[in-house]
């Protein structure tokens, strides 16, 4: 479970990033937070991951606070960063390798990897390839695999199908739902409205620092969500077709 | 944990260019200057046995005022590995009663050819140096940076590992990187040593160089945790390497350099000139105080000499055959003139003593002013380890100073100043007047000096000679026996000595590896890793 | 569209960070480098106007003694400090810098030590030639190294050559910008030196210095153009800015550090010479040998008498010994003038020697003012003993047996000290300095040239991506 109480974050500009957001996420919910550039949504995951401190507010990893007990709340999230880099001269499997034992799990042998690396839809040649040699789609879902196999109970997500091809997100979507049945808490900031309605549960829109809408599944199949975020968005109105 | 990153940091770097670069440039730059190294350290070698060699035959004294010792340092291997300033001094001291030894003679340079000393050649610590130096830099300068912008810090910080543990981890696995270059160094160096057998190191030189090559680990260790440092106060990689890679240029290069410079402009030693001026006035002083007493003596009625010879420089004097008068004379004016001689060395030396109090000066100025580089107080440890710093000298030549106290003790002790063994090997016994010697050599033609007086034609006497003078063929003379006389023994400082005065240097690099350490620590901590 | 891009790149550079660092330390050093010259050189000119006449007053005092014993005296030729070090200095300390010679002969050189302080470890003096080398090499490098694959990784190359701009002419726009900054960088250091020296009083302007100091200038860009090439080169060969670096680096590394010790090592190796010891056993045979073969009485000597006979068979002998020592000593001087000049070729692989070898002969400094010093001297010396001979002839009271050590067989009047002809170092002309920098300068050229040519193929067959 994802919580954020009050959680506020205040540069020394005085510059606010973050007002007082108030948000849970329970097993098994995926949950999507929108907005547009600059509105705080890398910041939420950042102040999750303690990247930064907050101001004021806590935020919470499974009851754990994550500015008090810091590495005690990291076994129990994962994380997928936008744009994986990763170690270009180390293969796909070798990078797994590091960041698996790092989170933990130290005793996967090189069929789990090539198990794991299957599963998310990677080809067998890639395996022992180098990084530097992956196309952006490839990345990602190496680091989506990075995620699952540290197989906590908590996935944080930055922008993961920004540039990609969309039989390569719907598979990355695809993913998320059978770690969602799984019963994970999944945290995902995207851009991504057209997905939004295909498998969030609840939806979050952030303006300027601010959580101002929340929509359950329910309700935003009703309503006409892309409109509801343009208007939030203040953007050129599309002409709906 | 921290094993974990360490051996990732480890294969990560050996995957990349820069590793190769290393070794290439360590298999480029080494080779060459140790081989230049181990030619010079020949040629000194050869030079110092032909002095010695020299020596020994100049030792073949047959009066005691032609024994002046003349010392010959020989020159040690670990010169090899860092030259320091043994190539700019030369190997002999001349023990001389008139003066003490200001600095070693003979020559210095080691090439024949003085024009090569245009080319500065680098030998093996400064291409070490060099070499561990930049690469320590290129491994680390983007140590926290690169991580940073390729997003995998965060990867990493999102698990349940500390801040410390990465930079333990980095730290570790960088060293591992680099350490087999160091010793791929020192190996290549033993290896070209091992190709001329006639070098060879004692066991304490062994742990001489196993200390330097300790030195060396510590001095990669600071200039790693020195673009550690530089990493972690900044945000881009870019930034990083221009800082690192000037400040390389600006230790290895502009402080040696500035220091030596700044020394030599701003620190006067004042002329040579001057100083012989001065020794020249106190050398006129004393010959006009010995031409004064010789005045004073009785006179010789003939001063007439058969195979003399002579050197001004030192008393120098060794006469074949002279009249009795003549003989007693001369041994009269060696009682005053020879201590008389000896105190004057005293008086020059207040001059020469002043001068190299100044040289001293000037080499300290640039010595403290290099230290601004960390690079420098490692050489100048090594060069310390080496026996070929400045310090190491001052010693040698101290040791010959009380040598020749102790040589000149002895003469006054066995009264040898005053003995006619100090300038001729005729018996006194057998000594003749002017009238026995015109007899002698006219073969009883001309009886008396009075005669030959009388005639004003120089050439009468000589036309008339039949005989030569007896026992005055001085190359037919043995040589005198020298065993009981002090010889010199050179005593090289031990080891714990010469560490003694490294471990300041390595203690200040240590010191500040720490505290570099600490404060990248502390950046580390607070380091913005989005 | 060429003007664009140099100015763009020139206003970029200008802009760096990089360049601000380097500017400050090359800054640093010739303010402080010049600084440190002034003091040397009073002192070195004080130091050498006192030893000067302190020569002087030795040959006046001789004078008044006799004419032989200046004949006979061996002198030494000190070559005196040069007004231009603050160029270069061609490690006037560490080479030979002074010549003994007597009317009869030039016995040889050596390197006195007057001048250094031996405890000193060896060191460059902070002169242009350095800070151009070491200083200005190096921060050319770091503008230059990214010039082509940083813009690739920035994504910017492709963008350029998105539009109706050629290779070619993209690549020397670049070029050229790097070198208009490396001289940016370059000329308010080189105005602060000249000021500090004028200001001070140590440089008098005089057209041979303004040439030396323009021709220093024009070593300086074409050996800024030279290192430019080659950090353009680098930059084109490797498609990440990292790669680059690492080859420029290591280029930079081997120039400074291989070309030095391997002219050293070809001299040991390949052109051998005979050492000092050889040379002075083959002096001791052939003197033994002349000694053997003297004449009885040879020795003789009768201070007071100049015709005793015996003195004329003394002065032959003598003469005889130092021919013979003059003989093998010679052949040893040029042996090690040829090793020197055939290490020298050696040595041009690398810009930055080429540099300080051209600069050596622009400023009439180094081995080339030796040499002229050399040749001169030998010439002065033969006139300098006709001169001898000729005031000889005149005096009655000698025997005109001429002995090259002593002055008992040739005349033993006093002499004016007005009447001596002294010797005065003339420095080489500005057409001699030129032809002897030509090589260096051509060089130079070429290498700039040859070095942007293959930049410009390899950059034709780049990968922009």
């Amino acid at each position: 479970m994802l919580q954020a109480i009050d959680l506020t974050k205040r540069y020394e500009d005085q510059q606010l990033a973050l007002d007082a957001l108030n948000l849970e996420i329970k097993e098994g919910e995926i949950f999507f937070l929108l907005g547009a550039n600059g509105a705080g949504k890398t910041t939420t995951i950042n102040l999750f991951l303690n990247f930064i401190e907050p101001t004021g507010g806590k935020a919470l990893i499974n009851g754990i606070d994550v500015t008090k007990e810091p590495l005690e709340s990291k076994k129990y999230v994962s994380y997928v960063s936008e744009n994986v880099m990763l170690y270009g001269n180390f293969t796909a499997r070798q990078n797994l390798d590091f960041f698996a034992k790092l989170g933990g799990k130290t005793d996967l042998t090189k069929e789990d990897y090539y198990m794991h690396m299957r599963e998310v839809g990677l080809q067998e040649e890639a395996f022992e390839k180098k990084l530097k040699t992956f196309s952006k789609g490839m990345r990602q879902k190496v680091g989506l695999t990075i995620a699952i196999i540290k197989d906590a109970p908590n996935i944080l997500l930055d922008e993961p199908t920004a540039g990609l091809d969309p039989k390569a997100a719907a598979e990355l979507l695809q993913i998320l739902m059978n770690q969602k049945r799984q019963g994970k808490s999944i945290l995902m900031c995207t851009h991504d409205i057209f997905r939004a309605k295909n498998i969030a549960d609840r939806v979050g829109i952030m303006k300027e620092g601010r959580l101002v809408m929340v929509r359950t599944r329910e309700e935003f199949l009703e309503d006409d969500l892309e409109k509801i975020y343009m208007n939030y968005m203040h953007e050129m109105v599309i002409e709906k077709v | 944990m921290i094993l974990r990153i360490a051996s990732k940091e480890l294969f990560h770097n050996m995957s990349t260019s820069r590793f190769i670069t290393g070794f290439l440039l360590c298999l480029l730059l080494i080779p060459f200057p140790i081989i230049i190294s181990i030619n010079e350290y020949r040629s000194k070698v050869s030079m110092y046995e032909t002095e010695q060699k020299q020596v020994d035959d100049k030792n073949i004294v047959k009066v005691y005022s032609a024994y002046r010792p003349v010392i010959v340092k020989k020159p040690g291997p670990l010169s090899i590995f860092a030259r320091g300033v043994s190539y700019n001094l030369g190997n002999q001291v001349k023990i001389l009663f008139s003066d003490i030894p200001m600095m070693s003679e003979g020559k210095a340079e080691s090439r024949d050819n003085p024009f090569l000393n245009r080319f500065f050649t680098f030998d093996f610590i400064s291409v070490l140096i060099i070499i561990i130096s930049l690469m320590a830099f290129l491994f680390t300068y983007d140590i926290c940076t690169w991580e940073r912008e390729t997003g995998t810090l965060k990867m990493m910080l999102a698990n349940p590992v500390s801040r410390a543990s990465v930079l333990a981890g980095k730290m570790l696995g960088t060293f591992f990187t680099l350490l087999p270059m160091l010793l791929f160094s020192y190996g290549l160096c033993i290896l070209v040593i091992m190709f001329y057998p006639d070098i060879h190191f004692t066991s304490s030189e062994w742990l001489r160089i196993g200390l330097i090559f300790l030195l060396s680990m510590v001095f990669l260790v600071l200039f790693m945790v020195i673009g550690l440092f530089v990493s972690s106060r900044v945000r881009h990689s870019g930034t990083g390497i221009v800082i690192c890679l000037v400040l390389w240029i600006t230790f290895l290069f502009i402080v040696p350099n500035l220091a030596n410079y700044s020394a030599k402009s701003f620190v006067k030693v004042g002329s040579v000139e001057n100083l012989e001026f001065n020794i020249k006035e106190l050398n006129d002083e004393y010959l006009k105080k010995t031409e004064e007493y010789e005045k004073k003596l009785p006179g010789a009625d003939w001063d007439m000499q058969w195979n003399t010879r002579w050197d001004s420089r030192d008393g120098f004097n060794i006469i074949g055959g002279a009249s009795k008068s003549s003989f007693e004379k001369i041994k009269l004016k060696n009682e005053f003139t020879e201590p008389l001689r000896v105190d004057y060395a005293d008086k020059k030396w207040s001059f020469r003593k002043a001068y190299i109090t100044k040289l001293e000066k000037q080499q300290n100025f640039a010595r403290y002013l290099s230290f601004l580089s960390p690079s420098e107080i490692f050489k100048e440890s090594v060069n310390g380890l080496c026996a070929t710093n400045a310090e190491s000298h001052y010693n040698f030549l101290d040791q010959t100073r009380r040598y020749r106290e102790e040589l000149i003790h002895y003469y006054k002790e066995k009264k040898l100043f005053s003995s006619y063994l100090y300038f001729t090997q005729q018996d006194p016994k057998n000594f003749m007047t002017v009238d026995e010697i015109v007899n002698y050599l006219t073969k009883g033609e001309l009886k008396s000096f009075a005669e030959v007086e009388a005639h004003k034609d120089p050439f009468y006497f000589f036309g008339k000679t039949k005989n030569s003078f007896p026992n005055s063929n001085i190359d037919e003379w043995k040589s005198i026996d020298l065993s009981q006389f002090p010889k010199f023994n050179y005593r090289p400082a031990k080891v714990l000595n010469d560490i003694h005065h490294s471990l300041l240097h390595i203690g200040v690099l240590f010191a500040l590896a720490l505290a570099l350490f600490y404060f990248s620590y502390k950046s580390f901590i607070r380091y913005d890793v989005r | 569209m060429l003007k664009t891009i140099i100015l763009t790149d020139i206003k970029q550079n200008i802009q760096s960070f990089k360049l601000h660092v380097t500017f400050i330390i090359m800054m640093v050093v010739f303010t402080v480098g010049s600084i440190a010259y002034v003091f040397q050189y009073r002192d070195a000119m004080e130091d050498y106007r006192d030893y000067s006449s302190k020569m002087l007053d030795k040959i006046r005092k001789e004078a008044d003694i006799n004419t032989t014993r200046i004949a006979i005296e061996k002198n030494d030729q000190l070559f005196a400090p040069l007004n231009n070090g603050f160029i270069d200095d061609a490690k006037s300390q560490f080479t030979p810098n002074n010549i003994q010679y007597s009317a009869y002969n030039v016995f040889g050189y050596s390197i006195s030590r007057k001048t250094s302080n031996p405890y000193l470890y060896l060191s460059n003096d902070l002169n242009w030639v350095f800070i151009l080398s070491i200083i200005t090499s190096f921060s050319i490098l770091l503008l230059s190294y990214d010039a082509i694959s940083g813009e690739r990784e920035q994504q910017t190359l492709k963008l350029i050559l998105s539009n109706a701009v050629s290779r070619g002419v993209l690549l020397f726009g670049k070029y050229f910008s790097i070198i208009i900054s490396g001289v940016l960088m370059v000329l308010p250091g080189l105005l602060v030196s000249l000021i500090i020296l004028i200001l001070s009083g140590t440089l008098k302007m005089s057209s041979l210095l303004a040439f030396e100091t323009i021709g220093f200038l024009v070593l300086g860009v074409l050996f800024i153009s030279t290192i430019s090439a080659l950090g353009l080169l680098c930059s084109v060969v490797s498609r990440t800015a990292n790669v680059s670096l690492l080859i420029g680096l290591t280029l930079w590394a081997v120039f400074l550090i291989f070309s030095p010790n391997l002219a050293v090592f070809a001299a040991d190796q390949l052109f051998k010479i005979k050492n000092s010891e050889t040379i002075q056993a083959e002096e001791k045979t052939a003197k033994d040998a002349i000694n053997k073969a003297a004449p009885e009485g040879s020795w003789s000597m009768w201070g007071n008498n100049p015709f005793f006979p015996k003195h004329e068979l003394r002065a032959k002998n003598i003469t005889n010994l130092m021919n013979a020592e003059k003989q093998i000593k010679d052949e040893w001087y040029n042996s090690q003038f040829r090793q020197y000049e055939k290490a020298i070729r050696f040595t041009y692989l690398s810009p930055i020697s080429i540099l300080g070898m051209a600069s050596e002969s622009l400023a009439g400094s180094g081995y080339p003012r030796f040499r002229k010093n050399w040749d001169d001297l030998h010439t002065y010396q033969n006139q300098f003993l006709t001169w001898f001979k000729a005031i000889d002839a005149k005096d009655p009271k000698s025997p005109h047996w001429y002995n090259p050590e002593e002055d008992i067989s040739t005349s033993r009047e006093k002499i004016k000290f007005e009447e001596i002809p002294l010797y005065t170092e003339r420095m080489m002309t500005i057409p001699q300095r030129l032809t002897k920098a030509l090589p260096g300068i051509m060089l130079l050229v070429f290498y700039s040239f040859l070095l942007f040519g293959i930049t410009v193929v390899m950059f034709n067959r780049y990968d922009v991506r």
